[in-house]
């Protein structure tokens, strides 16, 4: 039997890059590897925190802090497993303005759980969800790194710990305005 | 009592709203720059207008849903933005654009044909011509030589390539005196 090498190769070429565009998507969550922000400007919002203070990011880049900007809820189970380190690091780094934005949640079940487990920096209210939104977040936690700039230069799909903390944090001290 | 759960909703809630309600407003200034492209719809129309776009817009929290098919709250509140978006005059497009542009390519439902999702729009009608190229082709060979597949039987001429050149040089010899056909003339 003849073997038709240009149809045998054409159509090796057409399954084998099928196979790479379907295998290289298998297993992975579309909506935690796209990631359309980082490396753009960040996205200007006012909004309230949990004590009805004004807050603006504009308003927090003109003052020279970079931001980390994390969207949780208390039904999230990742999200309390990197609040501890989230309050550490704020701490640890006074100059750089941490913000919770609270996602899909209740306000006061948010007060109770800030009570219990500390909170050293402010949750925004984000009622509407247009905030979540206009930072493309499909589920919590994530986490937005805006340097002095305003550039997103990270976006953190899943739970903080230090390892991935660390160097951005260094990062966000390191950059100019 | 009532002081009993009033001191409870202070110690385990505080005060349930001092805070201003957000409106979409604050946010939507940063979403689509610039001025929408035409007048604001009538407010019975937004509905009419948004659903479609919503229905295009992909559930980040379903399986395989709309936004507009949804009632999950994420999918509740992109419908809204999306309806919100509508009010203010922006077209189908440039809601599309905003949020394709925010969450990726992911979130619409039918993707732009355009790089290598061209792979996916045209690879299943490549397969198809392909395999009607390659069974055309086929039945061309077999209209021209019906015998070109099939093994030759041992012993007939066709073998001849695997007889050593002894061989080769009597069954000449053979066909020369028969004619070709087996039988002495």
């Amino acid at each position: 039997m003849k073997v038709r090498w240009p149809l045998l190769i054409v159509g090796a070429l057409l399954i084998g890059g099928l196979v790479i565009v379907l295998g290289n998507g298998f297993g992975k969550d579309v909506k935690y590897t796209s990631d359309n922000l980082t490396g753009r400007k960040y996205r200007p919002f006012t909004t309230v925190d949990f004590q009805g203070n004004e807050v603006s990011l504009d308003a927090v880049l003109a003052s020279g802090k970079p931001i980390v900007l994390n969207f949780w809820s208390t039904w999230c189970g990742p999200c309390k497993q990197e609040h501890p380190w989230l309050q550490q690091y704020a701490q640890a780094y006074p100059d750089v303005a941490f913000y919770g934005v609270l996602y899909q949640d209740d306000v006061p079940k948010a007060r109770r759980f800030l009570a219990k487990e500390g909170s050293t920096y402010p949750t925004l209210v984000d009622e509407t969800g247009a905030i979540a939104i206009t930072y493309g977040v499909g589920g919590v936690p994530e986490t937005f790194f805006i340097d002095r700039s305003g550039t997103i230069i990270h976006k953190e799909n899943g739970p903080l710990f230090p390892p991935t903390l660390e160097p951005l944090m260094n990062q966000l001290m390191s950059s100019k305005k | 009592m009532t002081a009993l759960l009033l001191a409870l909703g202070l110690a385990f809630g505080g005060p349930q709203q001092d805070f201003q309600p957000v409106s979409a407003d604050v946010v939507e200034r940063a979403e689509i720059p610039g001025v929408p492209p035409g007048p604001p719809p009538p407010a019975d129309k937004i509905d009419e207008i948004a659903h479609p776009i919503a229905d295009k817009l992909r559930c980040p929290v379903c399986q395989g849903l709309s936004v507009a098919d949804s009632n999950a709250p994420t999918a509740v509140a992109m419908y809204n933005h999306v309806k919100a978006l509508v009010a203010k005059g922006y077209s189908e497009e440039d809601i599309r654009d905003f949020f394709m542009d925010t969450y990726g390519e992911w979130i619409v439902l039918d993707p732009e044909p355009e790089g290598i999702h061209m792979l996916i729009w045209l690879g299943p009608g490549l397969a198809a011509g392909l395999g009607l190229a390659w069974a055309l082709s086929t039945v061309m060979v077999w209209r021209r030589d019906p015998d070109d597949d099939i093994p030759a039987p041992a012993g007939s001429h066709a073998a001849s390539d695997a007889l050593d050149p002894f061989e080769q040089q009597l069954l000449a010899q053979l066909d020369a005196e028969t004619g070709g056909d087996g039988r002495r003339s």
